[in-house]
């Protein structure tokens, strides 16, 4: 570890700006949780999915899996033209392609590793779908929602 | 302390990685974590993993046959 890292980032310091709101459960103040991530090279990874089919849903799901299983934050969003398959039961149709691996098992790895899974709101009503359609875990927020929360992505892919 | 093992064998990439991910959430600084994988891509990327998690490779095997066995102290 750069020992001038940790100064400029003031670990074990005390920190100014560390008010009630940058305080996280688990007690662990937010300032460091961002600097411990900063420290360890941890990135935030947007990835947006256009297709439906087994040809647009792997990619995703394999460098978003990779991504939080090195500690990055990982964000999916489905577009209209992706949400399809993450309706219940779409993943499991396309879950087995020669020489991929297991897709469900990639959706499960990233969900247990705190990675998100949006479909954009557009895709209810083009796509004829309710909310209650899709597979535990999917989320359905606005284009808004999802680029506020990406606007520190430093790793973005489209597929 | 304590030696945990994973087997990972027969899984594609990135699923060894990620089972290591998953497995690491229950394991305490110092325990040991041997991992048994097929995968071609593995030797890297457990080197990489470790390297960004902040862990120990204490060593990656190759077992001959497309074989590795790695050991990782947590």
């Amino acid at each position: 570890m750069d020992l001038s890292d940790q100064d400029e980032a003031g670990l074990g310091g005390e920190s100014k700006d560390s008010g009630p709101e940058s305080v996280v459960a688990q007690g662990i103040p937010m300032y460091k949780t961002l600097l411990l991530k900063r420290r360890y090279g941890m990135a935030k990874v947007a990835i947006t999915c256009n297709g439906a089919e087994a040809g647009n849903v792997f990619s995703p799901f394999i460098l978003g899996s990779a991504a939080a299983a090195s500690g990055d934050e990982v964000v999916l969003f489905f577009t209209p033209g992706g949400a399809p398959a993450l309706v219940k039961g779409k993943l499991e149709e396309m879950r087995e392609v020669k020489g991929l691996p297991d897709l469900l098992e990639l959706y499960d790895g990233v969900q247990s590793l705190g990675g998100k899974v949006y479909v954009c709101e557009l895709a209810l009503e083009a796509k004829g779908l309710m909310e209650e359609d899709f597979r535990e875990g999917v989320e359905v927020v606005g284009a808004t929602t999802f680029l506020n929360e990406i606007k520190d992505a430093t790793i973005t892919f489209s597929f | 302390m304590a030696t945990h093992t994973l087997d990972t064998l027969g899984l594609k990439c990135p699923q060894p990685i990620l089972k290591v991910a998953v497995k690491a959430k229950e394991l305490q600084p110092g325990d040991m974590l041997e991992i048994l994988a097929d995968c071609s891509s593995f030797p890297k990327d457990i080197e990489a993993w470790c390297s960004k998690m902040g862990k120990t490779l204490l060593f990656c095997a190759d077992e001959g046959g497309g074989k590795y066995k790695a050991q990782i102290q947590f």
